[in-house]
């Protein structure tokens, strides 16, 4: 009681009369989540306005309904504007009173959004109360230019062998993941996030999950096993569902970039997943022909390519005059019966620096994640990625290219000579090693060490079939042998010199002791 | 506005446009329409004296307040949510 009546003083209290006018509008009609609004000349665009239902109605009336409905100006025409209604629509009626907000559409940001689950506006839907963040910042606004940023140089670990070892991410990176439905695109991005509790407290990303048209039951799977893995106290979800109105789905990108900002100009490193665009490109398209824009290419608005360039235009590495942070971002595309140069798919593609394809094809054969190693690629990730790593991953991309124009010949195995089944094999066993279930990703130090072992040929004493189940041995074996080898290569990013050496023996005695193992149980 | 209706039609005719009228006449009746919202609106706020009291109006566009009612509005908004 005492605290509500402290807020009324201080409403009070900071309360002052303000004389003159406002400028209103009128709303002329509405429907399909857009009003149009009589009046508001001098209305900018992208402006906030507020639907205020409080003309003729009595002060009880209109304390009845205490949340208010905002609108964003999207239209500026002749005779008034046409804006989107961002909450329930169905609140706007016909001779509504709309007031100018004199602000473009801003959310909150700040740290204390971390661990929440929020809306595109930054309110909290996680029925935890207030976030607490008071610094507001608009929604758009003008990426970072050439002399603001720096080259890509710090890698960003998945966790996931395949990723980190053939396509790696540097921090500041745009990185397409893309593919069709239920091929794992989405499993990439969470065991990105997961994998961040592997990172040394002061260089891990803050992480935003944007969820865009998605099954809230989905959302809430998520943020349940993002709790219980720990990942929820550096990670921030903003979530228009699909139930959404199409304008909050059409924002959600946008607020995730605006709350990842933030932490960039802290100095810090953020990670933002937007999942997934083609939903946010779809519900653009129904706001843009509401409007009555004109529809082009599959009936998408004219700047349906300038809507995600300027979006994820904003991922950088900022100069260290700038802080040095950076705003990593993994764009997710959903292409349909994998056509990937349908429209948008071609768009972000071009857009980004690089992309993950994962196909439905592998997926069904078993190959987790299922990514195309030959089509998918990272065009500025090599230069982040660890010296430890380029050196065991760099035979990899070649084998397997090797691999996959001999796979055809699998099933004559019988009749092919000793080099083309040697190199069939290795493949096999090198597809097996890159090889990972969901909700494991492996800490850096341990990705070196194994994919060491597959291109060194400490597995070629296990045939391709066995290769799995002695990798989890062998990643046993490895914390429980040889931790201090794991710790210094995660310390060094290298391995060479003495560290090589003791890598070599500790693996050396592995084969020793489970090659012997292996072949007389195959006996 | 159109003063003298006949002349128009008769200049419509004249100039072979006389197909745009049904086009016309609903612009004019937005038009109308859209005067009658923008018209001047007044209401007061004498519900409850002891809280508020005054007047609101609106014309052209232009909303005055007077009576403090969007302001305590604000305020108890503010307070709870």
């Amino acid at each position: 009681m005492e605290s509500i009546i402290k807020k009324i003083e201080a409403e009070i209290s900071a309360w002052s009369p303000q004389g003159g006018s406002e400028e209103v509008g009128i709303v002329r009609a509405t429907g399909d989540g857009i009003a149009e609004v009589d009046g508001l000349s001098n209305a900018v665009m992208s402006e906030m306005v507020l639907f205020d239902p409080t003309f003729d109605r009595t002060l009880a009336e209109a304390l009845k309904d205490p949340s208010p409905v905002y609108g964003l100006v999207l239209n500026l025409e002749e005779d008034g504007v046409r804006a989107v209604i961002l909450g329930d629509a169905s609140k706007i009626y016909e001779g509504m009173l709309v007031r100018r907000l004199n602000r473009l559409l801003s959310i909150p940001v700040g740290e204390p959004l971390v661990g929440r689950v929020v809306n595109p506006l930054g309110e909290p839907v996680d029925g935890k109360g207030s976030s607490g963040a008071t610094e507001m910042r608009p929604i758009e606004r003008e990426a970072y230019g050439v002399i603001d940023r720096a080259p890509v140089n710090v890698p960003l670990h998945t966790g996931v062998k395949a990723i980190d070892a053939m396509i790696p991410i540097g921090r500041g990176q745009r990185e397409l993941i893309i593919g069709d439905r239920g091929t794992g695109k989405t499993s990439i991005a969470i065991d990105t996030i997961i994998n961040q509790k592997n990172e040394p407290a002061s260089t891990r990303p803050v992480c935003i999950y944007v969820a865009i048209g998605q099954k809230e039951s989905k959302t809430a799977k998520l943020v349940a096993e993002l709790e219980e893995r720990g990942a929820m106290e550096y990670t921030i979800i903003v979530t228009a569902p699909a139930s959404a109105p199409a304008a909050l789905q059409f924002l959600a990108p946008f607020a995730g970039a605006t709350i990842g900002e933030y932490f960039m100009e802290q100095g810090r490193d953020a990670l933002v997943i937007y999942d997934d665009l083609s939903k946010q490109a779809v519900a653009y398209r129904q706001m843009s022909l509401l409007l009555r824009r004109p529809p082009g290419r599959e009936a998408y608005p004219g700047d349906i390519f300038y809507l995600h360039s300027r979006l994820l235009e904003r991922a950088a590495k900022l100069s260290k005059e700038r802080g040095g942070g950076s705003l990593t971002a993994l764009p997710i595309i959903e292409t349909q019966e994998g056509d990937v140069s349908a429209y948008i798919p071609t768009n972000v593609i071009s857009i980004t620096d690089g992309q993950i394809y994962l196909e439905a094809n592998l997926f069904n054969k078993g190959q987790r994640p299922a990514i195309n190693v030959g089509i998918s690629v990272s065009r500025v990730g090599s230069s982040a990625q660890t010296k430890a790593m380029k050196k065991v991953a760099g035979k990899i991309k070649l084998e397997l290219a090797q691999f996959r124009e001999l796979e055809a010949f699998m099933q004559f195995s019988s009749d092919l000579d000793a080099e083309t089944k040697k190199r069939i094999d290795a493949g096999r066993r090198m597809t097996e090693v890159l090889n990972q279930g969901r909700g494991v990703p492996l800490p850096f130090h341990m990705e070196a060490a194994v994919i060491f072992a597959a291109t060194n040929g400490y597995l070629d004493a296990f045939s391709p079939e066995e290769v799995g189940a002695v990798e989890a041995t062998l990643q046993e074996y490895f914390s429980r042998e040889a931790p201090d080898v794991l710790a210094a290569i995660g310390e060094s990013k290298e391995i060479s010199g003495q560290l090589e050496k003791t890598l070599r023996e500790k693996l050396d005695t592995f084969v020793a002791r489970h090659g012997s193992e292996t072949s007389s149980a195959r006996t | 506005m159109i003063k003298n209706y006949d002349l128009f039609i008769a200049h419509l005719k004249r100039t072979g446009r006389l197909k745009l009228l049904p086009l016309v006449l609903h612009e004019l009746r937005s038009e109308e329409a859209r005067a009658k919202r923008l018209s001047s609106k007044t209401e007061t706020a004498a519900e409850n004296p002891s809280l508020i009291s005054g007047w609101r109006t609106l014309e052209n566009g232009m909303l005055t307040d007077r009576s403090g009612k969007s302001a305590l509005i604000d305020i108890y908004k503010k307070i709870t949510a």
